[in-house]
C-alpha cells in the first residue's frame, strides 16, 4: 500500500487532525479484541469442565456468568468504537468541507468558471462523504489487522506452538496478498471500472440523444446496439472477474484450510495427549478470528481507492492559485457616483495566448452611462470582470475616484457595486431572498418599489404566492427577459453608485424589451453605469459608445457620430443600416 | 415525475418478471451459495467433535477413527474456498444478464416517449445508476435471505437432533439477531434516513448555486453569509448521519449480544442434558461450535433491509416509465408513406400539457414541395414547436396538418421522418467517432458521400485536421469541439439523409460571418430543388428568402416575402432592427465560390 500517489500521501497527512478519535477508535477495539480472546477461554474453561471434569451446570454458573459480563462488555464497546469511528470521519468531513469552500471562494472567478460546476459539487458533497470510508474505516481497520492477529499470536504460541506456528506461516501470505490484491486487483478494477463507465456512458448517451436517433430512425437498432454491448460488457467482466475472484478465493483458501489444519493437527495432539483439551479448544476457536480482520480488509480496501479517488479532484481544487487582492483602503467613497478611470488596462487568461483585454485607457466620469458593444469575443466581458473587481488586471491602472483598485480594500469596493448579469443566477428561494441578496435588511415595501422600477412589478405580483414564490432551479422558471428584470431589482435594492449590466442577448417579445429598456433606464439614473449593450434601442440613449475590438477599445463616440463614421459600430448596427438604407 | 408507490408484492412480481430468463443461473448461484455457508457451518461443527472425541479417545488410552472426520474437515475446507469462488462467478453473471435485459427494456420504454418528458439530463442520468441499483436486489436482497434463511433452519434441524430445546433457544435468538433488530433498527431509521437524505439534496441545491453564483455573490458581498449557511447545512447533514450511525452501533451491538447469549444459552441447555445422560459429554464442542457457525448466517442478512428501501425506490423511478403514453400515437392503420410533400396547416394548435399555454395556436399555412422559407420570432414564439409537429415529436391538439392530401395522424411517424433530415437547434452529438455521428445520418453512406457531405457542410478541413481525422472520439468526454464544428457536424449529418425536406435550426450559430456565408453558398446551391425550412435570427440571411414567416407568442404574425414585411410587419421591423450583429460582417461578401465545391464538382 504506497504512498507515491499524491491524493494517499495527501489523505494521509490530514489524518493528523483525527489522530484523537481515531487513536480512540484503534484502542477500544483493541480491547474488544482483547475480551474477545478472554470469552474465548472462558468458553474453552467451561467446555473443558463439562466434557472432561463432569461439572454440572451449578459448577460453571459463575464462568458463564463471567463469559455475560464479557458479552455485555463487548457489546458496549461495539457500540463505542461504532460511535469514534463516526466522530472521527464526522469531524474530518466538516473541516475539509469547510475549507474547500473557503478556498473555492478565494480562487476567483475565472478559476470558479473553468471548473465544471456539477463535478465540483460533486466533489463538495459526495466526494467528501468518500471519505468517511478512509477516516472512519480504513485507518481504524488496518491497526486492528496488524494487531489483533499479533494478539491471538501471542495467546496461542506458548499454549501450542504447532498452531502458532501454522498461524504464523500462513500469516506472512496474507500481507503479500493484500499487496497483490492491491496492485493486481486495483489494475484490474480500474480497467472493469473503465469499461463500466464506458458502458454506462454509452447508455446514458443514447438516452440523452434519443430525439436525434428518433429523428433519424435509428430507434430500434439502437436497441440492439444496447444489447449487444451490455452483453460484450457482460463477458469482459466476468473474464475479468474469473481473475479478480481470484486472489480471495486464495485468501479464502489460506484462512479455512489453516483452520482446518490446526483442526486436525490439535487432534492428533490432543489423542497422543501432547496437549490438554482446555488449551486446543481455545485455539480451535480463536483460529478463526485471526484471520478475520485480515479477510476484512478486501472491502476496507477498497474503500480506501474511492476516497483516494475523490481525494484526487480536493488536491486539484487546494493546489490552484488564488485570486488575492492586498488593498486595505475603505475611506475612498463619497456618497457620489464614483470616476473611474482606466489607463493601459491588459489582462490575459491563463492558458491563453491573446490577450482578452489589450490596453484599455476610458475615463467614465461620476453618474455618466456608457454603453460598450462590440462582437463576440471583443473583451466586453472581460471589461466588465475587471471593473467589477473579480479579476485583476496583469498591467496597467484602474483607479476609483483617483485611488487605485490595487489599494483598495475589495469588499469595500464591492459595496459600491450592482451587478446585472446576462443570465444572473436566481437562487432557489424565494423570490424575496432573490432579490435580497441586494440588501439583506430590505423590506417588502422596499422590494415592491425596487420591483416597480425595474418594471418587474406585474409579473411578480402575478405569481402563485407574490414574493413568497420559490424560483430557480427546482423552483417556478422564469423567461430569459423576466429573469434578467429581477436581477435590475436587485440592483435596485442594492442602491449601488456603480452598476454594470450584461444586456440579456436573446430576442425579446416587444413587451419583454419595452419594459427591459425602460428599467435599465431607471436604474442609469444617478449612477455611473456601464452597459454591455446587445440593443440598438438601449444605446441609443446612453452618454457615450465605446466600441471595442479584440480587446482594445477602437471607437467612441455618440450613436449618430459613430454611424456618420461608418466604421465598425456602424457594421455592428449592419441591420438598422440596412433598413434604412 | 411521479413515483407512485406500489406493493411490496407487486415490486416482487416486476422483478421477478424481469428476472424469469435467468431464472436457473440465480438458482444455481443461491445454491451454490447455501453449499457454501453449510459448509463452514459444518467444518466447525465436525472440527469441534473431532477435537473433543480425539481427546476423549486420548484420555481413555483407546484408539478412534480419525480418517473419516479428518478428511471430513480437508473436504469442507475445500468445498466451501471453491463453492465461494463459484458462487461469486454465477451470482455475477446472472445479474449482469438481469442488467442487460433491464437496460434494453427501458430503452423500448421510453423510446417512443415525448422529448418534454427526457429533457431532464440529471434523470436521465439517475435511471442509469438505478438499474444499476437493481443488481442489489438479487445480490444483496434475495439471496442473501434465501441462503441465510434456508442455513438457519438447516442448522437448526441438526440441533433438533441433538434437542429440541437447543434448536429453539438458537432459532429464536439467532432469528431476532437477524431478522427482528434488523428490520426493527431499519424501521426506527426510516425517517432519519428519509431526512438524511433531504438534507443532502439540500446541501447539493445550495451548493449549486453557490458555486454557480459565486461571481454575484461575491459582488454582493454575499457568499461568505452563504458559505456559512451552508456549513449549517452540512452540519446538520452530519447530525443526522450521527443519529443513524447510532442506530448502526446498537444494531451491532445486539447482534453481537445476541449471537453469544445464543453460545451461552446453548451451554446452559446443552449441560444438564449431558449430565442426565440425555447427550454425551463430547456433543458439548459440536453444538457450540455449530452455533459459532451460524453467524455468518445471521451477518448475510441485515444488509437485505438497508438494500430493500434502496431498491423499491429505484424500482418506483424506473416504473414511473411503464404505460406512460407516447408523445404521439402511431395510427393502427397506417397510410402508404407520402408520395409529395405539399403541406397544408390548418388552423393548428399545439401545447405541451393538457392546461398549459398554447405553444402555437392557430396557424394556417401552405408548404409547397421545393419552397425555401425563413422563420424568426423572439424566443418562445412557437418556432421549434413547428418543427416538432413535422417531426411528430408532439401531437397537435387543435385544428390539422395535412400531408399529400392526408392528415398527418394516418401515417407512421417513421415514414414522415425519413422525408425530413434536420439540424436541430442542439445537435447532439454521441461519445464515439465523428464518422459514427455523421453515419447517423445515413447508416449505409459510402465514405465518399461522407465527406462529401462534410464539404458542402464546411466541416471536412476541421475533421481532416483532428489527430485521429474521422476516427477522432467527440462527445462529452470526448475531444472538445466549437459550437460551430458541432453545428456543421450536425448539418453534414443531415445533408447525408438525402430526403426531400431539409429544416435548420439557427444553422449559423456560432460560425463568424464569413463562415456563415460560405456556407450558406454552398447550402443553398446544394438544396436549391429541396424543401428547405431555416429557423434563424441572423436577419441579414433572413433577408434573402423569398418568403418569410414571423412567430410570436405561438402566432404566424406575417407570412410574406422581407420587403413587405419589413413594411408592414411591427415585429419584423423589430427584430431586425434590435439587435447588433453578434459578429462582424466582411468588410466585402465572399464572392468566389470555396475551393472545396470546385473540388466536389
Amino acid at each position: 500500500m504506497s504512498t507515491s500517489n499524491p491524493s494517499a500521501a495527501w489523505l494521509k497527512a490530514e489524518s493528523e487532525v483525527v489522530r484523537r478519535p481515531v487513536g480512540r477508535a484503534i484502542a477500544i477495539e483493541s480491547l474488544g479484541g482483547g475480551l474477545l480472546i478472554a470469552q474465548a477461554a472462558v468458553l474453552a474453561h467451561v467446555a473443558n469442565a463439562v466434557i472432561f471434569a463432569g461439572a454440572a451446570l451449578a459448577d460453571v454458573t459463575a464462568w458463564l456468568f463471567a463469559f455475560l459480563a464479557l458479552i455485555a462488555l463487548r457489546a458496549l464497546l461495539a457500540y463505542a468504537g461504532e460511535r469514534a469511528r463516526f466522530e472521527a470521519a464526522a469531524t474530518i468531513k466538516t473541516a475539509i468541507r469547510d475549507r474547500l469552500f473557503r478556498q473555492i471562494e478565494a480562487l476567483g472567478i475565472v478559476w470558479q468558471r473553468r471548473m465544471a460546476s456539477g463535478d465540483v459539487v460533486e466533489t463538495l458533497t459526495d466526494g467528501v462523504e468518500k471519505l468517511e470510508a478512509y477516516y472512519g474505516r480504513y485507518l481504524s481497520q488496518t491497526a486492528i489487522a496488524v494487531l489483533l492477529p499479533i494478539a491471538i499470536l501471542a495467546v496461542i504460541t506458548p499454549i501450542d506452538w504447532l498452531s502458532g506456528l501454522v498461524l504464523l506461516a500462513t500469516a506472512p501470505l496474507i500481507p503479500v496478498f493484500m499487496i497483490f490484491i492491491g496492485k493486481g486487483a486495483e489494475k484490474l478494477n480500474q480497467r472493469q471500472w473503465r469499461r463500466l463507465g464506458l458502458l454506462s456512458g454509452h447508455f446514458l448517451d443514447a438516452l440523452q440523444g434519443l430525439t436525434t436517433l428518433r429523428i433519424f430512425n435509428l430507434g430500434a437498432r439502437e436497441s440492439r446496439l444496447i444489447e449487444r454491448l451490455s452483453d460484450d460488457y457482460r463477458r469482459s467482466t466476468m473474464a475479468v472477474l474469473r481473475i479478480a475472484f481470484l486472489s480471495s478465493l486464495v485468501l479464502e483458501f489460506l484462512a479455512t484450510v489453516s483452520i482446518a489444519l490446526v483442526a486436525v493437527l490439535i487432534g492428533f495432539r490432543l489423542m497422543w495427549g501432547q496437549l490438554g483439551f482446555e488449551a486446543g479448544f481455545l485455539v480451535l476457536l480463536l483460529a478463526p478470528e485471526f484471520y478475520l480482520p485480515l479477510r476484512n480488509m478486501g472491502s476496507v480496501y477498497h474503500a480506501r481507492m474511492e476516497a483516494i479517488a475523490a481525494a484526487e479532484r480536493m488536491v486539484e481544487i487546494f493546489d490552484a492559485p488564488t485570486l488575492e487582492w492586498q488593498g486595505t483602503r475603505r475611506d475612498v467613497f463619497a456618497a457620489a457616483p464614483p470616476r473611474l478611470t482606466l489607463a493601459g488596462l491588459t489582462y490575459t487568461y491563463p492558458d491563453n495566448d491573446a490577450p482578452a483585454l489589450a490596453g484599455i485607457d476610458l475615463a467614465i466620469a461620476p453618474g455618466e452611462t456608457i454603453a460598450v458593444v462590440g462582437a463576440s469575443g471583443a473583451g466586453k466581458s472581460t471589461l466588465a470582470l475587471a471593473l467589477l473587481g473579480l479579476i485583476k488586471a496583469d498591467h496597467g491602472d484602474l483607479r476609483i475616484d483617483e485611488v487605485p483598485l490595487a489599494d483598495i480594500a475589495i469588499e469595500a469596493w464591492h459595496e459600491q457595486l450592482a451587478w446585472v448579469p446576462q443570465q444572473p443566477r436566481l437562487f432557489h428561494a424565494s423570490v424575496r431572498d432573490n432579490l435580497r441578496v441586494g440588501g439583506v435588511s430590505a423590506d417588502d415595501t422596499a422590494l415592491w418599489a425596487a420591483l416597480e422600477r425595474a418594471q418587474a412589478r406585474d409579473f411578480v405580483a402575478a405569481l402563485p404566492q407574490g414574493l413568497d414564490t420559490p424560483i430557480g432551479e427546482r423552483g417556478l422558471r422564469l423567461s430569459g427577459g423576466q429573469a434578467q428584470r429581477l436581477a435590475i431589482a436587485r440592483a435596485f435594492v442594492r442602491d449601488a453608485r456603480f452598476v454594470v449590466v450584461d444586456e440579456i442577448s436573446a430576442h425579446l417579445d416587444a413587451d419583454n424589451e419595452r419594459r427591459l429598456i425602460t428599467a435599465l433606464a431607471a436604474l442609469a439614473r444617478g449612477r455611473t453605469m456601464v452597459l454591455i449593450a446587445h440593443r440598438l434601442a438601449s444605446v441609443i440613449h446612453t452618454d457615450r459608445i465605446v466600441v471595442m475590438d479584440r480587446g482594445r477599445i477602437v471607437e467612441q463616440g455618440s450613436h449618430a457620430q459613430l454611424l456618420a463614421r461608418g466604421g465598425i459600430y456602424a457594421r455592428l448596427a449592419a441591420g438598422a443600416a440596412m433598413l434604412a438604407a | 415525475m411521479m413515483h407512485r408507490p406500489r406493493s411490496l408484492g407487486s415490486d416482487l412480481r416486476w422483478w421477478w418478471r424481469h428476472a424469469r430468463p435467468y431464472a436457473g443461473w440465480f438458482a444455481l448461484g443461491i445454491g451454490v451459495s447455501i453449499v457454501t455457508v453449510s459448509a463452514n457451518m459444518a467444518l466447525l461443527a465436525v472440527a469441534g467433535w473431532f477435537i473433543a472425541s480425539m481427546a476423549a479417545a486420548g484420555l481413555a488410552g483407546v484408539d478412534m477413527n480419525y480418517f473419516t472426520p479428518a478428511a471430513m474437515i480437508r473436504g469442507l475446507a475445500i468445498t466451501r474456498t471453491g463453492g465461494r469462488y463459484l458462487e461469486r462467478l454465477i451470482t455475477h453473471d446472472a445479474t449482469l444478464r438481469l442488467l442487460t435485459g433491464l437496460r434494453v427494456w427501458f430503452y423500448r420504454q421510453i423510446e417512443p416517449l415525448s422529448t418534454v418528458d427526457l429533457h431532464n439530463g440529471d434523470l436521465l442520468a439517475r435511471v442509469r445508476s438505478d438499474i444499476d441499483t437493481l443488481d442489489h436486489v438479487y445480490l444483496r436482497l434475495v439471496a442473501p435471505v434465501i441462503v441465510g434463511l434456508v442455513c438457519l433452519a438447516g442448522a437448526g434441524a441438526v440441533m433438533w437432533l441433538y434437542s429440541p430445546v437447543v434448536a429453539l433457544v438458537n432459532l429464536i435468538l439467532l432469528g431476532i439477531a437477524g431478522v427482528a433488530l434488523p428490520g426493527l433498527v431499519c424501521h426506527l431509521g426510516r425517517r432519519p434516513g428519509a431526512a438524511a437524505v433531504d438534507d443532502a439534496a439540500r446541501l447539493k441545491a445550495a451548493s449549486v448555486d453557490w458555486v454557480e453564483g459565486l461571481g454575484e455573490l461575491t459582488v454582493f458581498g454575499a457568499a461568505a453569509a452563504r458559505r456559512t449557511a451552508i456549513g449549517a447545512l452540512s452540519r446538520d447533514w452530519i447530525a443526522r448521519q450521527r443519529t443513524l450511525s447510532r442506530l448502526n452501533g446498537l444494531s451491532s451491538a445486539g447482534v453481537l449480544l445476541l449471537t453469544n447469549l445464543a453460545i451461552a444459552g446453548t451451554a446452559a441447555v446443552v449441560v444438564p442434558l449431558i449430565r442426565s445422560g440425555a447427550l454425551q459429554a463430547v456433543d458439548f464442542a459440536p453444538l457450540v461450535m455449530l452455533v459459532m457457525g451460524c453467524f455468518e448466517a445471521v451477518a448475510l442478512m441485515p444488509g437485505a433491509w438497508q438494500s430493500l428501501g434502496q431498491v423499491r425506490a429505484a424500482t418506483a423511478r424506473l416504473r414511473a416509465f411503464e404505460h406512460r403514453e407516447p408523445a404521439v400515437a402511431e395510427p393502427a392503420d397506417p397510410a402508404p408513406a407520402p408520395a409529395s410533400d405539399a403541406i397544408r396547416f390548418e388552423h393548428v394548435g399545439a401545447r405541451y400539457e393538457a392546461t398549459g399555454a398554447w405553444a402555437l395556436q392557430g396557424v394556417s399555412l401552405d408548404i409547397t414541395p421545393g419552397e425555401h422559407i425563413a422563420i424568426v420570432g423572439p424566443s418562445g414564439a412557437g418556432k421549434s414547436t413547428f418543427v416538432n409537429l413535422l417531426l411528430r415529436l408532439a401531437d397537435i391538439q387543435q385544428g390539422d396538418i395535412v400531408w399529400d392530401d392526408r392528415s398527418l395522424s394516418a401515417y407512421r411517424a417513421a415514414d414522415l421522418r425519413a422525408r425530413i433530415a434536420v439540424v436541430p437547434q442542439r445537435v447532439y452529438l454521441f461519445h464515439t467517432s465523428v464518422r459514427e455521428n455523421l453515419l447517423v445520418g445515413g447508416p449505409q453512406a459510402t465514405a465518399q458521400r461522407m465527406i462529401a457531405a462534410a464539404r458542402i457542410a464546411g466541416i471536412h478541413d476541421d475533421i481532416a485536421a483532428l489527430p485521429e481525422g474521422y476516427d477522432t472520439i467527440v462527445g462529452e468526454e470526448g475531444l472538445r469541439l466549437s459550437g460551430g464544428q458541432i453545428r456543421r457536424i450536425g448539418i453534414a449529418r443531415a445533408l447525408l439523409r438525402d430526403a426531400p425536406m431539409v429544416i435548420l435550426d439557427e444553422p449559423f450559430e456560432g460560425l463568424d460571418a464569413a463562415t456563415a456565408a460560405r456556407l450558406w453558398a454552398r447550402l443553398e446551391r446544394h438544396l436549391a430543388d429541396k424543401t428547405l425550412i431555416v429557423i434563424s435570427h441572423d436577419m441579414a440571411r433572413v433577408r434573402a428568402f423569398a418568403r418569410v414567416l414571423v412567430f410570436e407568442n405561438g402566432r404566424l404574425v406575417a407570412d410574406g416575402d422581407p420587403a413587405t414585411l419589413a413594411e408592414r410587419c411591427d415585429t419584423y421591423r423589430r427584430l431586425t432592427r434590435a439587435h447588433f450583429a453578434r459578429d462582424l460582417p466582411p468588410v466585402s461578401a465572399p464572392a468566389s465560390a470555396p475551393l472545396s465545391i470546385r473540388r466536389l464538382a
